[in-house]
């Protein structure tokens, strides 16, 4: 009963994560660097839906497709604007990761400037009662963002294996030389990369919004489970990615059963420094660029 | 007459100058991308309001334990992220600084948690106390002085051309027979050590910590110190606090409302951060690339 | 380059150093946001008084430290209105101290030597009057803190710190009391924020509560959590007559009584007092109905209902917060009533405030303790429809 329950809990808060790092890890994939500001991208989302939908009373699907859209264009106008011009520059990964902590912090606080600090509802869907599954509860809203994130791990899986493009991402990600050498256009690869992926964070934020609610701040709480539920998988791996997520929401779900709840954030990252110490390269990701 | 506010900001300028100078010889001279370096910070603050309030340590051998507890952590740090390079080195090492913070948040019976720690002693030396703010200037001159020296003198030196070469050629200096780890290991340790001493002072100065003033907008703050002074220079470091620091305090006396200087605050550093990377990738007197 | 930079860095330092080696200046820049309310008066060629405010006005805080602010504003509008100080005029220096000690500390060295403040309102914080009080203490300013409830501040306070907000101890024993002798709940399950306010809160109610023979569970969360099923499940397995939410803004609260209720959990709910002021309050107050609080009593009566008519015609809603905006409202005008007495001068009024008694002002009587604490504590209240009814009313119907 209790089991089942934490089950739950923790396969809700994996695919919240996972939302969060399926984007994140197809821009690693595309791009080879940490984009540390997905998670301010993701939060961009959110905020696009709550203007659309409550701001000018907009239809919420049409409102939500927007929201999808615009978050895709600002994702890919900081590629343009900021990683595009450093890597030009052959600026180490490093470089592209402070960089994209730069660009988080600048989202956060426009977004502050904008929105003001409290917190804003959506207010789309009423508080229901939770359904009881095992012994388990779960809401709708939850059973939903749980189906997208599994419905997610594979559509990816399928994108990257079966479409042409999908193949040529994987190329890029496993070997940036040799493809550039047969000829795949990586620049193509990066745009459409870094598209997809923030369209992916829109998604994210407008499931996130509905169901904690949207504040400035949710950013970097989303980038940093994101990404280490990301590193966990295998950032390169798009199922690997989604998988880490899964057993990130669980092992801090069950670890807070021991632990007090305080140490939740603690938790995720000793499983973080676990990895990066005894398997760096993630449950499914490959091993390159990554050891010494 | 110079104002006790220009004193204080002085004061955090020599802080955050010995902050980013300790954190240039792991980031610049040795080439170890760490994020975390606002943790052994936050360990030096710690260590030594706890030692001097709870356990009646006089402020020398509290701000040396504070340092050492830190070096500890900086071999450990080094330790677990050994196998790691470029940005998931980068990674491990922000995972660090959380983690740390949680601690710093969830310790309670140690640190207060949230709560803070209060009523943090003035250091007493050989039975003088630093009251005053423009005493504590001269303190904290004197203290920088000898850290920035000591780090000065150490790249200077043919050890640290070692650590230069452990960034420069890694391999190169392996096959020289060096040990390139422990290189590593001891440079994270110095680094640590004199992080700690910066946060000792920075807790005895304000009197009150509490975990999130060793949190994610320090570290922005700290690196964009260190990244704007330039790599592998110890004067970069000093130039670089002065300026961020004081930029923002301009902003104060700015008409703007003043809910908008929080935030406004927060993206000139992120704004500057980027736009030195873009155009400016070695900062002010920075000698090397960031790797 | 390196010498264009160089001579930037310089110009920056010489440009800081002006705005606080020229003391004239300093006034006309902090003035502007009061000036532009102030209505025109004929005592204009007076000096006018400045006093500092320090508050958290950016980050999670600013939903206290935004209307605090606007309180503030509107007292000293009123008080030059009817003459100001002796005919001068009261200024105020706004700073944000963001609910920390750096902040705060910065700020306060600012009041303290380029404003030269006597007197300032704040911090609100108890992370900002801690770290204020100390050199507020050196420099001889009253700091006169509207907000900060730590227990910590009895003792750190100093001589020049008073506050006509109580310390949480009481707020804590209030409520245990109620809690135990009145509710007869035996098992408590507290989910506390991780701030200085709550854990104060939580601990002092646990050793409270468990003093008289109760039982508590904590379970914590840092600030910025949204997800709290895994603590809210933990809690509810310890099966308690009660949930306490000891939080510092009402931020969390709808996540934690949204979930709690997705869970199908119902219990019995208490509440930190900033529940009744809040947001959550306005926009679903289903969610709090009957919560249990001990809040620092909103003195309803003529003189609320006055400041809340004002408010609400400035600024075109009721006082948020009311609790503390009585108390903000009243600093400004008891530090008036001070500096109308004694003058401009930290030590002063410091000995007019330790001296002080029978003060009234829209809070009720102010008495201060030898350490400058407010004597008179929480009172029990029920949360119903969204806002505050007396325990006693509630409990016989």
């Amino acid at each position: 009963m209790i089991f089942n329950q934490l089950l739950i809990n923790g396969i809700i808060a994996g695919s919240i994560y996972a939302l969060v790092a399926s984007g994140f890890s197809l821009i690693y994939s595309a791009t080879r660097f940490v984009h540390f500001a997905h998670g301010a991208i993701a939060a961009t989302g959110a905020y696009f839906v709550y203007t659309f939908f409550s701001m000018f009373g907009l239809n919420f699907y049409l409102s939500s497709f927007l929201a999808i859209i615009c978050t895709a264009l600002v994702g890919v106008f900081f590629f343009a604007i900021i990683y595009r011009p450093l890597q030009k520059k052959k600026s180490s990964n490093a470089i592209l990761l402070i960089a994209g902590l730069g660009i988080m912090i600048l989202v956060e606080n426009l977004l502050l400037l904008m929105y003001g600090a409290d917190v804003k509802t959506l207010n789309f869907i009423e508080v229901a009662q939770g359904k009881e599954i095992f012994g388990a509860i779960i809401t709708p809203l939850q059973m939903f963002i749980v189906l997208i994130s599994v419905i997610l791990l594979v559509v990816l899986q399928l994108f990257v294996k079966k479409t042409k493009f999908g193949k040529k991402m994987l190329a890029v990600a496993d070997n940036p030389e040799l493809a550039d050498i047969t000829g795949i256009n990586a620049k193509q690869i990066q745009y459409a990369g870094f598209a997809i992926g923030s369209a992916l964070a829109g998604v994210a934020g407008i499931l996130i919004g509905l169901e904690q609610n949207i504040e400035p701040v949710m950013g970097t709480q989303l980038i940093v489970k994101g990404f280490t539920g990301a590193v966990i998988g295998g950032a390169s791996s798009l199922p690997g990615s989604i998988l880490g997520s899964y057993l990130l929401g669980l092992t801090e779900n069950f670890g807070i059963w021991w632990l007090p709840s305080g140490y939740k954030d603690a938790i995720a990252f000793v499983l973080l420094l676990i990895f990066l110490l005894v398997r760096p390269q993630g449950i499914l990701g490959i091993n390159k660029g990554v050891r010494q | 007459m110079i104002s006790t506010y220009l004193i204080h900001i002085a004061i955090i300028i020599v802080i955050f100058a010995i902050l980013a100078a300790s954190l240039n010889l792991s980031l610049g001279y040795t080439g170890m991308i760490n994020l975390g370096h606002i943790a052994f910070y936050g360990i030096g603050a710690y260590s030594s309001a706890i030692l001097t309030i709870r356990h009646d340590f006089a402020f020398i051998p509290a701000i040396i334990c504070g340092g050492l507890i830190a070096s500890v952590f900086g071999w450990f740090l080094t330790v677990i992220t050994s196998r790691l390079k470029g940005d998931y080195f980068a990674l491990g090492t922000l995972g660090f600084a959380f983690v740390a913070y949680a601690v710093f948040l969830n310790w309670t019976s140690l640190t207060r948690g949230p709560l803070g720690i209060p009523g943090i002693p003035r250091p007493e030396i050989f039975g003088y106390v630093v009251r005053s703010t423009s005493d504590y200037l001269t303190f904290s001159l004197i203290v920088a002085a000898i850290v920035i020296t000591f780090l000065w003198l150490l790249t200077r030196s043919r050890y640290g051309k070692l650590l230069e070469a452990t960034r420069d050629d890694a391999v190169g200096l392996q096959m020289l027979g060096k040990n390139i780890f422990r290189l590593k290991y001891q440079s994270m340790m110095v680094a640590a050590f004199c992080a700690a001493i910066a946060g000792s002072l920075y807790g005895h100065y304000i009197s009150f910590i509490d975990p999130s003033t060793f949190y994610l907008n320090d570290i922005v703050i700290l690196l964009t110190i260190a990244i704007v002074g330039g790599l592998a220079s110890l004067r970069g470091s000093i130039a670089a606090a002065i300026i961020i620091i004081l930029l923002p305090e301009m902003l104060r006396f700015v008409n703007m409302p003043p809910s908008m200087i929080g935030p406004m605050r927060q993206i000139l550093y992120a704004l500057l951060l980027i736009l030195i990377l873009m155009f400016r990738p070695r900062g002010l007197f920075g000698k090397v690339d960031l790797e | 380059m390196k010498n264009i930079l160089l001579g930037f860095a310089a110009l920056a330092l010489a440009l800081v150093g002006a705005g606080c080696g020229n003391q004239n200046k300093a006034p006309e820049m902090g003035m502007d946001t009061q000036m532009n309310d102030a209505p025109e008066m004929e005592a204009q060629e007076m000096e006018p008084i400045k006093i500092g405010f320090i508050s958290p006005l950016t980050g999670e805080a600013a939903t206290y430290g935004e209307p605090g602010k606007n309180v503030t504003a509107m007292a000293v509008e009123e008080i030059n209105a009817a003459g100001g100080i002796n005919g001068q005029m009261l200024e105020v220096i706004y700073e944000d101290g963001k609910c920390n000690g750096k902040d705060a500390s910065n700020a306060m060295n600012k009041l303290a030597t380029v404003d030269k403040v006597q007197a300032i309102i704040g911090g609100f914080c108890s992370g900002e009057s801690l770290a204020a009080a100390p050199i507020a203490n050196d420099h001889k300013i009253l700091l006169f803190s509207p907000g900060s409830s730590s227990p910590d501040l009895t003792e750190q306070g100093g001589a020049f710190f008073f506050r006509n907000f109580p310390s949480d101890a009481t707020q804590a024993q209030v409520l245990a009391d109620v809690a135990y002798n009145k509710k007869e709940w035996r098992k408590i399950a507290i989910i506390q924020e991780q701030t200085d306010y709550a854990e104060a809160l939580q601990s002092s109610f646990a050793a409270n509560f468990t003093e008289l023979g109760g039982e508590v569970m904590v379970e914590k969360f840092p600030t910025g959590s949204a997800d709290f099923r895994t603590p809210l499940t933990k809690l509810k397995g310890f099966e308690p007559d009660a949930l306490f939410l000891a939080v510092q803004t009402d931020k969390p609260a709808e996540n934690i009584l949204r979930q709690a209720s997705e869970l199908g959990w119902e219990v019995d709910l208490m509440g930190s007092d900033i529940m009744s002021g809040g947001e959550v309050a306005k926009s679903s107050p289903e969610l709090l109905e009957g919560m249990f609080v001990a809040e620092f009593g909103v003195n309803h009566g003529e003189a609320f209902d006055a400041f809340n008519a004002a408010y609400k015609a400035k600024y075109g809603e009721d006082v948020p917060y009311a609790a503390y905006a009585q108390t903000e409202y009243d600093a400004v005008y008891q530090l008036a009533d001070a500096l109308k007495e004694v003058g401009n001068d930290g030590e002063a009024l410091r000995d007019w405030f330790a001296n002080s008694s029978g003060w009234e002002g829209v809070s009720g009587a102010v008495e201060f303790t030898e350490n400058g604490d407010r004597t008179v504590g929480h009172v029990p209240l029920i949360i119903h429809d969204g806002a505050v009814v007396p325990f006693d009313e509630m409990a016989e119907e």
